[in-house]
């Protein structure tokens, strides 16, 4: 538990940064918007569709840091014990779902006119991020249908760290199949890009970071106020 | 009783004489699992043969998701009932290490993995009317049924505290396990299919890893899931 | 499958961005909409352990 109450100034501070940082990151994405969507050449080959790579591979790159924080959350709640390591890996853990979602319906939307297909069994990528949804999601439900105690977050903490050593090895292994079973399909068109597909990306790279980075602060913020409510009412014995 | 404490090895060996001894006395953990493959087999059986004319193309996918289900049964059994029981209190409060309880866990239930294939191939032989008895089949049917119990073995034991285990145990585990059934599927088909070693011979590898991998990761962490 | 790569219908890409910001500002709105519905909890029950305590 933190320091509750640091009275009104600091609260009215917390806002104005607040507010701040929520202005910032919206004009960070209109500009990542135009950069990508008008600024950008037109790709050669995929034309207009190439566009949804701005948002599609940064999302992609949220989405596996955010596992990532998970698994280092859960090894450091599992070891210190800490219930401020284990709100980081619930925070990360719904960044994840929420960026893997736009990552896989963007992959989707974007397989449809360049592809020719919505989904491919063959792609590694693919596949391994639907895995990595659905092991993510049921580490959530974990989360959400357990009481808010000490036995949940050790549970899910378990689940977390085993979810990310299975990411590689799902990877891996859904690569070996598609290599020996070559369906008629298609490689990913996406090639190294180039300065000026690249500024456009770190673009929208800062500007969706910092996007998930507010959600996480607000995220926080609830776990945070939801304890001191848990607090007070178990100071109180107000059910 | 003995004052020391005994060795890993020693205190593995009680646990597992301990779960098959249960076993041996109410016969229900095995019983259920191979009625309940039985009708999954039946169940595919029914819904496929009169689309997929060829039943044969489908044996390998009906082995392993019959096998991965019918591990959910056993698993959530074994570990509810210790849960049930006290018994898992009781063996908390001896000296005995987490990690033996952990692996007399995944050692039974891959014993039982095993008699309910050894029961299980010749009922398909039968009942779907092609020959999948070959003895290519142990390795590929050793390392799936070490990868199901080692990665169930963690997880039902970390649900069994939770309200939610039944439900939630399939979720998590099928994409969890995901690699160990792409593989054994895999494998299983090319043994069918009557294909030299190379072609699958990296499938029984990357199972191998997979079971190498889980079971050491899983050892490390299982005191955490059941102490209280 | 008879979708040809000349297609450059920007449908997809409108799809895809209008689905994200909704995805992403949507759910801020609601975890900002929670965020205050606690706080709201919180300052009710300060308020009547206040009240009770004088």
């Amino acid at each position: 538990m933190d320091k509750s109450s640091n009275g009104k100034r600091s609260k009215a501070i917390d806002v104005n940064r607040f507010t701040l940082f929520g202005a910032v990151t919206f004009i960070l994405v209109l500009v990542a918007t135009y950069m990508s969507l008008v600024a950008a050449p037109l790709e050669a080959v995929q034309g207009v569709h190439q566009k949804i790579f701005y948002i599609h591979v940064p999302l992609a790159f949220i989405a596996y840091a955010s596992i990532t924080v998970v698994f280092i959350a859960s090894i450091a709640f599992l070891t210190t014990k800490n219930p401020k390591w284990d709100r980081l890996a619930r925070t990360s853990a719904e960044i994840g779902i929420i960026s893997t979602t736009i990552v896989l319906f963007s992959g989707s939307l974007w397989g449809r006119p360049v592809w020719g297909a919505w989904w491919s069994w063959s792609d590694a990528r693919l596949v391994t991020t639907l895995v990595m949804w659905l092991i993510y999601m049921g580490y959530l439900m974990l989360r959400s249908l357990g009481e808010s105690n000490n036995q949940t977050a050790k549970v899910s903490s378990i689940i977390g760290i085993l979810g990310f050593v299975n990411v590689p090895i799902t990877y891996f292994s859904v690569y070996l199949w598609t290599y020996l079973h070559p369906l008629p399909t298609l490689q990913s068109s996406t090639e190294r890009p180039e300065s000026s597909i690249l500024m456009p990306f770190l673009w929208s790279f800062l500007a969706y970071s910092a996007v998930i980075i507010l959600i996480g602060i607000v995220r926080n913020k609830i776990e945070k106020s939801s304890d001191e409510l848990e607090t007070i009412k178990k100071q109180n014995q107000i059910r | 009783m003995s004052k020391s404490i005994p060795r890993i090895d020693q205190q593995v060996f009680r646990l597992f004489y301990r779960e098959l001894l249960i076993e041996f006395r109410a016969k229900e953990q095995l019983t259920t699992m191979v009625i309940f493959a039985l009708t999954t087999i039946i169940i595919f059986q029914f819904s496929f043969e009169m689309r997929a004319g060829n039943i044969k193309v489908l044996i390998p996918g009906v082995l392993w998701i019959s096998v991965f289900f019918a591990s959910m049964l056993s698993l959530n059994r074994s570990f509810s009932r210790d849960q049930e029981e006290n018994t898992s209190r009781g063996i908390a409060s001896t000296p005995i290490d987490p990690l033996s309880i952990y692996i007399s866990k995944v050692l039974t239930n891959t014993i039982f993995l095993c008699a309910l294939e050894v029961i299980l191939l010749p009922i398909i032989t039968v009942l779907l009317n092609s020959s999948i008895l070959y003895i290519n089949l142990i390795p590929v049917l050793l390392v799936g049924n070490i990868g199901v119990s080692a990665t169930g073995a963690i997880v039902a034991a970390t649900l069994a505290n939770t309200k939610s285990r039944e439900t939630l145990l399939p979720v998590i585990l099928l994409p969890l396990l995901l690699p160990v059934l792409l593989g054994c599927i895999t494998a299983t088909g090319a043994i069918i299919d009557e294909q030299p070693i190379t072609k699958y011979g990296h499938w029984v590898q990357i199972v191998a890893i997979y079971d190498i991998i889980f079971t050491l990761a899983s050892g490390l962490m299982f005191h955490f899931a059941i102490e209280n | 499958m008879e979708q040809s790569i000349t297609d450059f219908n920007p449908i997809y890409v409108y799809v895809v961005y209008a689905l994200t910001w909704l995805v992403l500002f949507g759910y801020l709105y609601y975890l900002a909409k929670k965020q205050k519905t606690i706080e709201t909890q919180i300052q009710d029950l300060k308020n009547i352990m206040e009240s009770t305590e004088s």
